[in-house]
């Protein structure tokens, strides 16, 4: 039998060996007054993994790469147009237009804006952002696992974690920007669960609430994915502890009635939750309630039809890696491997979980093991009926994009190898080392020497997989312009999402064809819909992404101007008067609000048309905020607030002598 | 055999543990479909043979293959395989299931002969060490050698066995060793032969106690020979490949080169002949580990004798290594070994098991290199010098009971042949979108004018050394030429239509021929057959075809009218007879 390190004769306690909360608080990046040293080498060992993104060029062919330069191109319009908040997109579906930013997670576009605000063109700002997500990851897994089980821990899973073949898949060959960025946020979110069972406090349900916003803003695939992980482990987490409880209580401890403890217990990880939706309630919101105003079936259909690009079990560990797109069957281009050193680190951490001391860290490895376990089955066709069964299991789409789950919890248990040297890290540090627990590592112990040597092999073992297939864009790719987007949406159908009233999805338009032939997009007004007979006068006076005034004559009542954009919650007409003079500046022209038309649709297209009456008047359609979207603003806001408010307070009630 | 042994909870975990880690090396095994491996889809085609009449004592495979009951593969993997095939698997899942459990088989065996001497973490890096030995990957993966992988599966066990305590009940161990040597015996018998003299060799050198082991290893051995060859009728033929051609160049021992070819006089084998990088590695630092620990401890006799003894089983490794290179040719023909094994580099899976032995002693050296870091490296290092071999060239074409054809004592077979038609100008007016070419039963008869197109798909169970050409005649009824072509097999069969022609063609590999045939326009109804073969260019003589001796296969075909009308038929009307 093997016992647990912190039992063993002659070794020092768990609780002495381990830096966290019961070392003095060094959890946190806050908790530490000098720079970590592994924190350092941990991100400097993962500059290797954004190596090809340091080349010139960009990998135009990955599966997402175009999408992600255009996102961020559709993204800065709006930002440029004045709209701090886009929801938008004008440029969608050849021109049309599509509330992509209302249902898809803006964060990872606004870090791009950033980058690109500074001065670098798209593609520079898509390829920071994208080398941010994977030493920002790096770094969070580091943290996280420094808090579990120490320093070597934290090197070790953040490398895992960084130079697993999935992330890499997700970098190089499908140039996921928005899940790429993710992986910065599942192992905080994970972290503060954790923390919020096992060392409840105020910081930490600010600090969850504020992963999980990031988590909520970032990728909706991955909140999908690691919500329901996080709930299992709080869930895990607080059984087990009320299981303690009782045994406690059996033992002559207190005790404790079972639905209140848990109620008890469950409240701080309900607050995390809570606050993190709160914050997000800006996207959140609108996303839940405006969701269903727009067609998924696009989604789902065709290529992304779920069924038949399950992971065979061969090809989990298999050596194999390719930069084409998944298919149906067992020949799929890309690799879909677990990766050799990860899964060689999680096989022997069956070994090494055991010896951890401290129980919740080791209940939270097992949870961790077994995730690996069941997602990994999960990933292969022997599961096809449970997916089935799953009602969400449409938008998956791909089950190999529960790789998510399995690099997180991999390069978690990972770390669980190393753990058990952490005693000898310091029982090896130099005799005048200022306190048993400094971070700076003896280079010549046989114990750094095999974490170097480790981590060097964690690297080269997925050295092979570091490349990307840089190429000049095809003329339907780049360089970055309208043109070539509608080029690009034309030959992907992709960036061509509609909105629930279109019946019929455009495989072109005339505003694309205008931009190709070297015109621009200065209205969306429907000319070809007029009516003959001089019965309806149109002129378009300014347009931007999600406004057009027009002036208009109508003959009768019975007149109505048909915009090329397709309906969604939050457009409006707005009708003004003409007030006729200055006669050389038209929108100085533009009078008091004389009526507000209820907006109808054209049948096919879902085009907005909107009923004028008899006269000259401007007409003004214009993208605003629903109910929903002005309330998901103010709680974001007051949720802000609140965060700033506790936290200045906590730093007040801690001042010395209060 | 364990049961008095005093396991721990960690040495059961660090079985379990390389079992585990055996995953990378079976996981291809998983795939469904087949590999393109040497021996090609024999096995299973003889293996569906057995299942058909399981009961007949004295089945031999020889469907495209000629059993030789001493170099070849054994009789025994076949009957491992039968259950499988019992069970509802195909044969093809049978023969996976073997080299699987070879695999599993040769992991457990390791750590269980070595776990006393090396510790549980030792044992287990050098089972690890062993199952990712590039020639073992090789044997499954490359060569498709059911018979050999099992023996190396088995192998440890035998020397485990033979190697056991001397407290362990006598009678036990003796019928053990005569089952597991029995089992080496039916699996490659002349491999069998070397394996007792390694077994030898390590009583003598390490164990030296073993001699009533041995006595019943060597009778195990004999017995399962004997069996062999009883069921073979003692008819061993002339193994077609010159032994002597094969020995290894020193640089092939240390390449990392890997490849799906045949092996080749001289030194371009088509195939890595390695010790491994993990093998040669790892057993180097235990030379340096001993060396340090002999200096260091040079006063210590015992230590340093005890530091020594771990190297012996070096000793094996690197005689064995050498055997297979060209100045031992002598020992072979002096001692008449030659007829033992078809080539020298065999004797690789035995020398790589003694080189595992060696690196799992480096963590027996030094107990820091068994801490679970460390070892975790090694592991790592060892699997990931491996990592890129287990790729094999995969297929999912489901190959039938047997091939349909065979040339030159089953040197190339004809595993699938398709005959369609391309779809005439004609036709050209559907409103659909349609193939280029249509199977001839969706087609129906094809018509004079029409173009028929025989696909191919061959594979060669040996090199050949020279470039085959294939006819393909048209013959009428009475027999007279009709229509011919008179191509290079594998002409246009390459990679982007290039050729790749008999010469080029490694063993096991499926390759796609395709050939069209025109149909003279004034060619009248009636039946056909389409008779095609292989010949020699040189020598205008054709490969003889395995039970057939004008050394041609046909495919009997029926021949349309002409149809003028088609030129004029629209689409609808087609449509409404059902026509494409």
């Amino acid at each position: 039998m093997t016992a647990p390190i912190s039992n063993r004769p002659g070794l020092p306690s768990t609780a002495a060996r381990v830096p966290g909360p019961a070392t003095g608080g060094q959890s946190t990046i806050s908790g530490h007054k000098s720079l970590d040293p592994y924190l350092v080498v941990t991100i400097l060992l993962t500059i290797l993994a954004i190596g090809p993104l340091l080349q010139p060029g960009y990998f135009w062919g990955a599966h997402d790469a175009r999408h992600s330069v255009y996102f961020l191109f559709e993204f800065d319009k709006s930002i440029q147009d004045g709209i701090l908040w886009p929801r938008w997109g004008p440029d969608w579906g050849f021109g049309y237009g599509y509330p992509f930013w209302n249902i898809y997670g803006p964060l990872t576009y606004f870090m791009a804006e950033g980058v690109y605000l500074i001065g670098f063109d798209h593609v520079s700002a898509v390829k920071l952002v994208f080398a941010l997500s994977v030493l920002a990851s790096a770094a969070t897994m580091y943290l996280f696992m420094r808090r579990l089980l120490g320093r070597p821990a934290g090197l070790v899973a953040g490398l895992v974690y960084s130079y697993a073949p999935y992330r890499l898949f997700d970098l190089y060959v499908r140039a996921d920007l928005a899940e790429s960025f993710s992986f910065i946020f599942i192992p905080l979110v994970l972290w503060g669960f954790f923390e919020l069972i096992d060392r409840p406090r105020l910081n930490a349900v600010i600090g969850t609430g504020l992963a999980y916003a990031g988590l909520v803003l970032t990728s909706n695939a991955a909140l999908l994915l690691v919500t329901p992980l996080a709930g299992l482990l709080v869930a895990a987490l607080l059984l087990l502890r009320m299981k303690d409880d009782k045994a406690g209580a059996e033992r002559g401890g207190p005790r404790v009635v079972a639905l209140k403890h848990l109620f008890t217990l469950g409240i701080p990880p309900a607050l995390g939750l809570a606050l993190g939706i709160a914050v997000t309630a800006i996207f959140f919101l609108p996303l839940l309630l405006e969701f269903n105003y727009v067609r998924v079936d696009q989604w789902t259909g065709g290529r992304f039809a779920f069924g038949g690009d399950f992971v065979y079990f061969f090809q989990l560990f298999s050596p194999h890696w390719g930069f084409g797109a998944s298919i149906p069957g067992p020949d799929d281009q890309p690799g879909y491997q677990l990766g050799l050193a990860p899964m060689i680190l999680f096989v022997m951490s069956f070994i090494a979980v055991p010896r951890t001391g401290e129980a919740n860290v080791r209940r939270a490895l097992r949870f961790f093991q077994g995730t690996v376990l069941v997602v990994t089955f999960l990933m292969t066709p022997a599961s096809e009926w449970i997916w089935r069964t799953i009602p969400l299991s449409s938008f998956a789409q791909f089950p190999w994009r529960l790789g998510v789950l399995t690099v997180a919890s991999l390069a978690i248990v990972a770390g669980a190898v190393v753990a058990g040297d952490q005693e000898s890290e310091n029982a090896n540090l130099a005799p005048d080392s200022p306190t048993p627990d400094s971070p700076l590592p003896d280079p010549l112990t046989p114990q750094f020497l095999s974490l170097a040597v480790l981590t060097a092999l964690i690297i080269l073992s997925s050295y092979p997989y570091l490349r990307a297939e840089v190429r000049d864009p095809k003329p339907n790719e780049g360089p970055v312009s309208l043109a070539a987007l509608f080029r690009y949406q034309q030959s992907s159908d992709d960036m061509t999402g509609s909105t629930a009233w279109t019946r019929r999805i455009p495989g072109w338009s005339v505003l694309a064809e205008q931009v190709i032939q070297g015109g621009s997009i200065d209205t969306k007004v429907n000319y070809t819909a007029i009516p003959p007979g001089n019965v309806l006068g149109i002129h378009s006076v300014e347009m931007d992404t999600v406004h057009e005034l027009v002036w208009v004559y109508a003959a009768d009542d019975r007149q109505s101007v048909t915009f090329m954009i397709p309906y969604y919650p939050g457009w409006k007409a707005y009708v003004y008067q003409d007030l006729r003079e200055p006669a050389d500046d038209l929108k100085a022209r533009v009078g008091p609000l004389v009526a507000q038309p209820a907006l109808r649709t054209t049948s096919y297209e879902g085009w907005i048309v909107v009923p004028v009456p008899s006269g000259e008047h401007f007409l003004e359609v214009r993208f605003e905020d629903t109910p929903a979207r002005v309330a998901g603003k103010w709680i974001s806001l007051a949720s802000l607030l609140g965060i700033a408010a506790a936290l200045v307070g906590q730093r007040i009630l801690r001042k010395p002598g209060r | 055999m364990t049961d008095h042994l005093p396991w721990t909870r960690d040495d059961l975990s660090y079985l379990l543990l390389t079992l585990a880690l055996t995953v990378f090396a079976v996981a291809p095994l998983a795939y469904p479909g087949y590999m393109q491996v040497h021996t090609g889809f024999v096995p299973a085609y003889n293996l569906a043979d057995l299942a058909g009449r399981p009961l007949y004592l004295g089945w031999k495979p020889i469907i495209a293959s000629s059993f030789d009951p001493l170099r070849g593969d054994g009789l025994l993997p076949y009957y491992l395989a039968l259950p499988t095939v019992w069970l509802g698997g195909t044969p093809l899942s049978g023969v996976k299931a073997v080299f699987a459990l070879s695999f599993l088989l040769g992991a457990a065996g390791v750590y269980l002969w070595l776990w006393r001497w090396v510790g549980p973490a030792g044992a287990s890096l050098a089972a690890l060490v062993y199952t990712y030995l590039p020639y073992r990957l090789a044997a499954v993966y490359v060569r498709g050698v059911w018979g050999e992988a099992f023996f190396l599966g088995v192998l440890p066990w035998a020397l485990a066995a033979a190697g056991g305590r001397a407290t362990s009940r006598i009678y036990i161990r003796t019928a053990w060793t005569v089952l597991v040597w029995a089992l080496l015996g039916m699996s490659q018998a002349g491999l069998a032969v070397w394996g007792f003299v390694l077994m030898a060799a390590w009583g003598l050198l390490i164990n030296r106690r073993g001699y009533g082991q041995s006595l019943a290893a060597l009778g195990g051995t004999l017995a399962g020979l004997a069996l062999t060859l009883l069921i073979a009728s003692f008819s061993t033929p002339a193994s077609p490949i010159n032994l002597f051609d094969h020995f290894l160049y020193p640089a092939q021992l240390f390449s990392a080169y890997w490849g799906f070819g045949a092996s080749r006089p001289g030194w371009e084998d088509g195939l890595s002949l390695s010790l491994g990088f993990a093998a040669l590695g790892l057993s180097m630092l235990t030379l340096f580990m001993v060396l340090g620990q002999a200096r260091t401890h040079s006063g210590q006799f015992n230590q340093a004798t005890s530091a020594r003894r771990l190297l012996l089983p070096g000793i094996p490794g690197v005689i064995l290594a050498l055997l297979t290179l060209a100045p031992a040719a002598f020992l072979w023909r002096l001692t008449g070994l030659q007829h033992t094994l078809t080539y020298p580099w065999q004797l690789l899976g035995l020398s790589g098991l003694c080189l595992a032995a060696l690196a799992g002693a480096a963590l027996k050296l030094d107990q820091r290199l068994a801490a679970l870091p460390t070892y975790a490296g090694l592991v790592i290092l060892t699997l990931l010098a491996s990592y890129s071999y287990v790729e094999p060239r995969f297929t999912q074409l489901a190959p039938g009971n047997g091939p349909l054809a065979a040339w030159d004592a089953h040197r190339v077979m004809l595993i699938d042949c398709q005959l369609s038609v391309t779809i005439p100008p004609a036709a050209a007016g559907l409103r659909e979108p349609t193939p280029g070419r249509l199977p001839v039963a969706d087609y129906g008869r094809p018509r004079p004018g029409d173009t028929l197109h025989l696909t191919l798909t061959w594979q060669a169970a040996r090199p050949f050394d020279r470039d085959l050409k294939l006819f393909v005649h048209l013959l009428d009824a009475a027999g007279q030429l009709v229509a011919q072509v008179d191509p290079l097999a594998g002409a246009g069969a390459g990679s982007q239509g290039m050729d790749y022609l008999t010469s080029q063609w490694a063993p096991g590999e499926l390759i796609l021929d395709e050939v069209a045939v025109a149909i003279p326009p004034d060619t009248p109804p009636g039946p056909y057959r389409l008779v095609f073969g292989l010949y020699d260019a040189g020598t205008l003589q054709r490969l003889p075809v395995v039970g057939r001796e004008d050394g041609q296969v046909e495919i009997e075909i029926e021949l349309g009218a002409r149809d003028r009308e088609l030129l004029s038929l629209s689409p609808s009307r087609r449509s409404a007879e059902g026509r494409p």
